[in-house]
C-alpha cells in the first residue's frame, strides 16, 4: 500500500486503540520498554499511558496506550477516555497523528467492527494483527494483502509477547504516514461488513479453541467450577504460609545478625537506640514478610495471565448479583487483593454508576497485601503450625478464613446497600471470556520484581520514616529521675497510647496496640513496625530487635489477638485508599461515609470477637 | 560534650527531621505541592529551586500525590487530566 507524505511526519503521536484484551498494553510495553500491567482479561488498562519509542531510523515516537473499548459510543469511564483522546476532546491535547488499531487475530469477528467504526475518525490508521501465533495454532488463516484492501489501511502482523514481535510495525511506523482510510457511509451495517470481510479474507476452522472448550466444561460447571475455584484459593493460602517459611527464617536471622552487629559496634546512646529499636526492629520486622507477599502475588499473576479470572467472575455472578453487585465488580474486587487503590480505579469499567459506587465502597474490605504482614505476625504468634486432617496447615486455614471474612463482609455490606436503596433492577453480565494461555515466565518475573520493588520502596520510605518518628515520640521526653516504669511510659507516644486505651479497652487492646494504630493509618504494615519499636523500647533485653513474636505471645491474650485480627479485616487503616475514594467519586461525603462505616464495622467486629473469645478461651 | 555525642545528636536529629518532612509530604500532598511552588519562585537561589523541583515531581501512582501506597496503582502517564465523565453517547451525528 502506498504511503503519502505528510507534514506531521516530524513529530508523530500514535495511539494504540482496540477492543479490550487484544494486547495493546503488551505492545505498548514492547514498543516503549515500559512495564505496565498486562493480564489475560478485559479491563486491565483504565487510563491512558504515554511512552516514547525509538524507531529504526532513530526518530522518536510518542506512543499512547488507551483503555480497551468496544465502540466510540462510550458506555463506561474507561471507554470515554479512549473516545475523548481519539476525537481530540481532551483539553490541550490534539488528536493523535496515527491510530494503530490492535486486533486479536483469533477474535476478528468481534474486533474488526471497531476498526471499521474508527475509520470514521478521518485519521491515518495501521492495523496491528496481534496474536498471530495463537491464530496459526488454531488453524486460522488470514489473507493479509486481501485484508489490507478490504480495510483500506496497512496491515502488519505483531506478536506482542515476543522480543522482536513488533519489528514489522516499527518498520511501518518509520515510513511515511499512510493515507486516511475512506470513511464508511453513516448508515453502513458494520456487522454485515465484518461478515463480508471475514468471508473474503479469513479462514476460521472453528470459532473457539478445542482446549478452551474442554477446560471450560469443568471450569464453568455450576458445581465443579465452584469446587475448582475454592480449591485454587485454598491451595494459594496454604502455600503462602508453607512455602515462604524458609526464606522468611533466613531474612529474620539476617535482621537479627544486623541488630547484634550494631549493638556490638556502637556504644550505648541515642544513635544505637534509633538504629536497633527504631530502624532494625521496626523496618526489619516488616521486611521479613517479603517472601509471603511474593508467593501471594505469584499465584495472583499466574491466575491473571492464564485467563481463569473472568471464568471465576462468571461463576460468581449469581452470588454477586444476589449481594447487590454485578459480575463486573469481580475484577475490581480481585484487584483489591493486591491493593485497594487499583481496585477502586478498576471500577471505571463498570457502566452503571450505582454499581460502581457500591463496588468502590466495598473494595477496601478485600484483604490487600498490606494486611498480610499484620495477619502473618498474629497468626504466627498465636496459631500453632499444626496439621489439620493430616493435609492442611492450621495457620494457612486461619489465613484463608480471614480472606473469606473480607469477601463475605464485602458481599454483606453490598447487600445492605442494595436493600437500603430498594433497587430491584439487575444488570446482566456481559463479559468476554479470553482464551486460556500459559503464563509467560518473563511477565511473571517482571510482575514479581515490580511487587518486590513496591514493597521494598514502602519499607524504605513511608514505613521507615514513620518508624523513626515513632521511635522519637516513644523516647522523648525522658523519664523523670527515679522513675520505676519503662521509659516509654513517660514518653509522648506512651501517654497517647494510655489515653487511647480508654476507647479501645473494650476491644482488649493494650496501650502498645493503641500506639501502633495511629501511624498504621498511613500504611497498614507500619502497625507491625510500630509494635516492634514500642516493644523493643519497653524491653530490657539487648537483642530486643528480634523478639516481637515471643513478647506479644507472652503479653497478649488469644482474645486480644483475635480482636486485632477482626479490626484489621474491616478498619480503613490506609489514607491513600480514602484519598482515592474521594478522587474517583469526586465527593468528600462519600469518602466520609466510607470512613465512618468501615471504622464502625471494625469496632463492632473487634468488640464482639473479644467479648466472645475472652469468655470461651 | 564529647565529639561522639555531638555527632550522634546531629545524625539522630537529621534523621528525625528528614522523616518528619517526608511523612508530612506523603500524608499531605497538597501542602507539599504548595511548598514546592514556593521553593521554585524565581527569586530563590538555584539550589533551593532544585529542591523544590525534586519534591514537586515525586508523586503517587494513582495521581493523588500522597504515595503512601508505594505506587500500588498504575503509573500515571504524561498528561494527568482525563475526562472522567461520560460526555455524550453518540460521537458522530448520523
Amino acid at each position: 500500500m502506498n504511503m503519502s507524505a505528510s507534514p506531521q511526519n516530524t513529530a508523530r503521536r500514535v495511539a494504540l486503540v482496540g477492543n479490550p484484551n487484544c494486547g495493546k498494553t503488551a505492545l505498548f510495553n514492547l514498543l516503549t520498554g515500559s512495564h505496565q500491567k498486562v493480564a489475560n482479561y478485559a479491563g486491565v488498562t483504565v487510563e491512558r499511558k504515554e511512552g516514547r519509542c525509538l524507531l529504526p531510523s532513530q526518530r522518536a515516537l510518542q506512543v499512547l496506550d488507551l483503555p480497551g473499548a468496544y465502540s466510540l459510543a462510550a458506555t463506561s469511564l474507561d471507554e470515554a477516555i479512549t473516545r475523548d483522546v481519539c476525537l481530540g476532546k481532551v483539553a490541550g491535547e490534539a488528536k493523535p497523528d496515527l491510530i494503530i488499531c490492535v486486533v486479536d487475530a483469533t477474535n476478528l469477528r468481534l474486533h474488526l467492527r471497531f476498526v471499521l467504526e474508527l475509520r470514521q475518525l478521518g485519521l491515518p490508521m495501521i492495523l496491528a494483527l496481534n496474536m498471530g501465533d495463537a491464530a496459526a495454532r488454531r488453524g486460522i488463516r488470514i489473507d493479509v494483502p486481501q485484508l489490507q484492501r478490504a480495510l483500506d489501511m496497512p496491515v502488519v502482523e505483531t506478536i506482542a509477547v515476543r522480543r522482536n514481535g513488533a519489528d514489522t510495525l516499527l518498520a511501518a511506523l518509520d515510513g511515511l504516514l499512510p493515507p486516511e482510510p475512506q470513511a464508511l457511509p453513516a448508515d453502513a451495517d458494520l456487522h454485515a461488513r465484518v461478515r463480508q470481510i471475514l468471508a473474503d479474507c479469513v479462514a476460521i476452522p472453528r470459532r473457539t479453541a478445542v482446549i478452551d472448550d474442554a477446560l471450560d466444561r469443568w471450569a464453568l460447571h455450576p458445581v465443579w467450577g465452584l469446587v475448582i475455584l475454592a480449591t485454587v484459593m485454598f491451595f494459594m493460602f496454604q502455600a503462602v504460609f508453607s512455602w515462604a517459611a524458609p526464606v522468611m527464617d533466613l531474612i529474620k536471622s539476617l535482621v537479627e545478625s544486623l541488630g547484634q552487629a550494631v549493638f556490638t559496634l556502637l556504644p550505648e546512646g541515642l544513635l544505637r537506640s534509633l538504629l536497633i529499636e527504631g530502624v532494625i526492629a521496626g523496618a526489619g520486622s516488616v521486611l521479613v514478610f517479603l517472601p509471603q507477599i511474593l508467593f501471594l502475588f505469584l499465584f495472583i499473576l499466574v491466575l491473571e495471565e492464564s485467563g481463569y479470572l473472568p471464568r471465576a467472575a462468571f461463576l460468581l455472578d449469581r452470588l454477586m448479583v444476589g449481594a447487590g453487585l454485578t459480575g463486573r465488580s469481580f475484577i475490581p474486587l480481585l484487584s483489591g487483593f493486591a491493593c485497594a487503590i487499583p481496585g477502586i480505579m478498576a471500577t471505571r469499567t463498570i457502566q452503571d454508576e450505582r454499581d460502581r459506587l457500591v463496588t468502590i465502597l466495598v473494595t477496601p474490605l478485600m484483604t490487600c497485601s498490606a494486611r498480610l504482614p499484620v495477619y502473618a505476625l498474629l497468626i504466627g504468634a498465636f496459631i500453632p503450625a499444626q496439621p489439620v486432617l493430616g493435609l492442611f496447615n492450621l495457620q494457612g486455614l486461619v489465613l484463608f478464613a480471614l480472606y473469606v471474612a473480607g469477601v463475605a463482609s464485602a458481599l454483606l455490606v453490598a447487600w445492605v446497600m442494595k436493600y437500603l436503596r430498594r433497587e430491584r433492577v439487575e444488570h446482566a453480565l456481559l463479559l468476554e471470556l479470553p482464551s486460556y494461555r500459559l503464563p509467560n515466565p518473563r511477565d511473571i518475573a517482571i510482575g514479581l520484581w515490580e511487587r518486590a520493588s513496591i514493597f521494598l520502596r514502602r519499607v524504605g520510605t513511608i514505613i521507615l520514616s514513620l518508624t523513626v518518628l515513632l521511635w522519637f515520640l516513644s523516647s522523648f521526653p525522658a523519664p523523670p529521675p527515679g522513675a520505676l516504669q519503662p521509659a516509654i511510659d513517660y514518653s509522648l507516644a506512651g501517654r497517647i497510647g494510655h489515653a487511647l486505651q480508654y476507647v479501645f479497652a473494650p476491644l482488649g487492646f493494650n496501650w502498645q496496640i493503641c500506639i501502633a494504630l495511629v501511624p498504621g493509618l498511613a500504611a497498614r504494615e507500619v502497625a507491625v513496625s510500630a509494635l516492634a519499636t514500642v516493644y523493643a523500647l519497653s524491653a530490657t533485653s539487648e537483642d530486643a530487635a528480634a523478639q516481637l513474636v515471643p513478647l506479644i505471645t507472652a503479653q497478649w491474650s488469644v482474645a486480644t489477638a483475635l480482636s486485632l485480627l477482626a479490626w484489621y479485616v474491616f478498619a480503613p487503616q490506609c489514607l491513600s485508599t480514602l484519598a482515592v475514594i474521594r478522587r474517583e467519586t469526586n465527593s468528600w461525603k462519600t469518602m466520609a461515609a466510607a470512613t465512618v462505616y468501615l471504622f464502625a464495622l471494625a469496632y463492632a467486629a473487634s468488640f464482639i470477637t473479644y467479648q466472645i473469645a475472652s469468655r470461651l478461651l | 560534650m564529647k565529639l561522639y555525642d555531638l555527632v550522634q545528636v546531629l545524625i539522630v536529629g537529621g534523621a528525625i527531621l528528614v522523616s518528619a518532612l517526608y511523612a508530612l509530604g506523603r500524608v499531605a500532598p497538597n501542602l507539599r505541592g504548595r511548598c514546592a511552588m514556593w521553593l521554585q519562585r524565581s527569586s530563590q537561589p538555584l539550589w533551593i529551586k532544585n529542591i523544590g523541583k525534586k519534591i514537586a515531581t515525586d508523586s503517587g501512582g494513582c495521581g493523588s500525590g500522597c504515595d503512601t501506597c508505594g505506587s500500588c496503582a498504575p503509573k500515571q502517564s504524561g498528561v494527568p487530566s482525563q475526562a472522567l465523565e461520560v460526555m455524550d453517547k453518540a460521537p458522530f451525528s448520523r
